[in-house]
């Protein structure tokens, strides 16, 4: 039950530490901070009226990644994620980037597109929050070989997009 | 991990780069903590917002409204809608033309919280607190400044001890309270411009006056505190019957008779109190989370924005109708009733690259949602909205400024009435706080 300072402050001190984390977890799913932003914003709105019973677990934040992905999974099977429509564009440029980054940024975005959701969910949990399998089938409410397999055929994947393979290839990242 | 694996996080690392914005916390949890989510009131969101001191830019208390700014507005006049912002401005909108005819700057300390007109309609209160630091968590002075509807022109402030958060005005036009968050109400007396003593109240967070201005209803922690004016200010704590947190502003129905809050736990319920009796009634349990609420159809139904869905109660036998779904599921917006009961209006918002907006009709005879309209601007998230006397909707939205997590920009929209077309009225700095209507 939420009724004590201490659980309101303990959800604020975990969004605090592990909310930029979420967020960039966030971004390797969609691609688009605006809409990790709102992931995130939405997977702690769901855990927050059962977070007195969420810290108790052995890993809160397991339970917060598991929302966000699995909200980021019902979202990613709407139609409305098939086709963006503005009116207009926004008038004002994103933050300044440097040219490699974007040149990384946009083929780690790309090939991570070319990714089943699930694919996409088990790799970047697994590779980027470098989740245990146990942790990201419990996660995904999988069994811990199809994690494995799941990463295995995601990373198979990966390799065989040409942009990602050659930057995988230099030496110097 | 292998080499290759190595590699990829490195790539992965590099991509995901910086969030060029801190989160908000959802609005229920900035209540939670004092309903300081802000002390912080979740979510905005939202909160969702909620709701939410963690957050970039602290959303001042007025903005958990959204049925309080509705009803108070749809009460009042038709000619003049006064909007405060988070940049110390009061726009003064003509009703007939929908542009700004003026801009009053508020010259007091700390940042604008809340507003409220005198039932009399010759004076708009505006009242500012400074916002919290991690030095100053709970700043303790406020500032009430009077500006007359007459000449739309500010006067001197009125300081006043205590965090104000909320500004409420009895129906006599005499006196005001301020809530001040944690400690308690001061009262002002308006025709001398001088507070008066605090009533004290341990963790107070929220407030709502009984239309017939003898009692305010104070949220706390350990419940609600029905404080008789009338009296001089004695008080009686309302427990709730279950366990659970007072997520958000109370409201109470047209007809004074029923006073509901949200109660959050391990499960959602709705806190219902008869306010003849000041005494808890069985809670409205749903399975459903949402924090704003307004009255529609009269006192007869109680409508709350949850997260994609709206939930008619019907206020006679307190039961849950059928949820009435919104075209987002991303979360909650803003609820908002039509003078006449007829109409309650929701505003939803679809995430993406540039997130659009809308505003829901919902008739209240059938509890069916009517076609949404567009707000048109992407990129913009509402964050009040009222309804004139003819109808009419106006919605005060916000966004980050790109370049600063802290800096916001404003945008006022209406939907005249019978319209389905929204039209942009002005953009401004800041966060569009509260609307209020003025004869």
């Amino acid at each position: 039950v939420v009724t004590s300072n201490s659980a309101a402050d303990g959800f604020a001190e975990f969004v605090a530490a592990r909310e930029r984390a979420l967020q960039r977890t966030a971004w390797l799913l969609t691609g688009d901070w605006t809409l990790a932003e709102d992931l995130v914003q939405t997977a702690l709105a769901r855990c927050w009226p059962r977070w007195d019973r969420i810290r108790r677990r052995d890993s809160p934040e397991v339970y917060v990644r598991r929302v966000l992905v699995n909200t980021w999974l019902t979202w990613s099977r709407r139609k409305w994620r098939g086709e963006l429509v503005y009116e207009s564009m926004p008038d004002e440029p994103g933050p300044g980037d440097h040219a490699a980054e974007i040149v990384i940024r946009l083929a780690v975005r790309d090939a991570l597109s070319s990714l089943t959701d699930r694919q996409r969910a088990v790799l970047v949990m697994r590779v980027f929050d470098d989740m245990s399998e146990a942790d990201v089938a419990r996660a995904l409410n999988v069994a811990a070989g199809t994690v494995k397999s799941t990463a295995a055929q995601a990373l198979s994947k990966l390799r065989k997009d040409p942009r990602l393979a050659e930057l995988m290839e230099r030496e110097s990242l | 991990v292998t080499g290759s694996e190595a590699r990829l996080r490195q790539l992965l690392e590099t991509a995901a780069g910086d969030p060029p914005h801190s989160i908000r916390l959802p609005d229920v949890h900035r209540q939670a903590r004092q309903r300081r989510m802000r002390g912080a009131a979740a979510f905005s969101a939202a909160a969702a917002v909620v709701v939410i001191a963690l957050a970039a830019t602290v959303v001042p208390a007025a903005l958990r409204s959204g049925s309080g700014n509705a009803v108070a507005a749809g009460a009042m006049g038709r000619e003049t809608a006064y909007v405060a912002t988070t940049a110390n401005e009061v726009l003064v909108i003509s009703l007939r033309t929908n542009a700004v005819q003026k801009t009053i700057k508020i010259r007091a300390a700390g940042t604008v919280q809340d507003m409220a007109i005198a039932p009399n309609g010759r004076t708009l209160y505006v009242l500012t607190a400074p916002q919290p630091t991690s030095a100053v968590p709970e700043p303790s002075r406020a500032e009430v400044t009077p500006i007359s509807t007459a000449t739309d022109r500010a006067g001197i402030p009125i300081r006043l001890h205590g965090f104000g958060q909320q500004i409420l005005i009895t129906p006599d036009s005499q006196t005001a309270y301020v809530l001040a968050e944690g400690s308690g109400l001061v009262p002002i007396d308006l025709s001398k411009r001088q507070p008066l003593r605090e009533i004290k109240i341990h963790d107070a967070s929220a407030a709502v006056m009984k239309p017939n201005g003898k009692t305010i209803y104070v949220s706390s922690r350990p419940g609600i505190v029905a404080v008789d004016l009338a009296t001089g200010g004695s008080l009686s704590l309302i427990k709730p019957p279950r366990p659970g947190s007072l997520a958000y502003e109370p409201v109470i129905s047209p007809d004074g008779t029923r006073l509901y809050e949200p109660l959050v736990g391990p499960r959602w319920a709705l806190l219902a109190v008869n306010t003849a009796t000041n005494t808890a009634l069985r809670p409205i349990a749903a399975k459903f989370f949402g924090l704003q609420l307004a009255f529609g159809d009269r006192s007869r139904t109680l409508y709350v924005d949850g997260i994609g869905a709206v939930l008619p109660i019907d206020a006679r036998t307190d039961k849950p109708q059928r949820l009435i779904r919104l075209p987002s599921s991303a979360g909650s917006g803003t609820i908002a009733s039509s003078p006449d009961g007829r109409t309650v209006y929701v505003t939803d918002t679809q995430p993406g690259v540039a997130s659009a907006s809308w505003v829901v009709p919902i008739a209240t005879a059938t509890n069916s949602a009517a076609a949404p309209i567009a707000l048109r601007e992407p990129d913009w998230s509402p964050m009040i909205m009222a309804v004139a006397a003819d109808g009419s909707v106006y919605v005060g939205s916000s966004r980050q400024v790109h370049d600063s997590a802290a800096q916001t920009v404003g945008l006022m929209t209406v939907i005249p009435s019978g319209s389905t077309t929204a039209r942009k009225i002005a953009r401004f700095g800041g966060t569009p706080v509260k609307i209020v209507f003025a004869p």
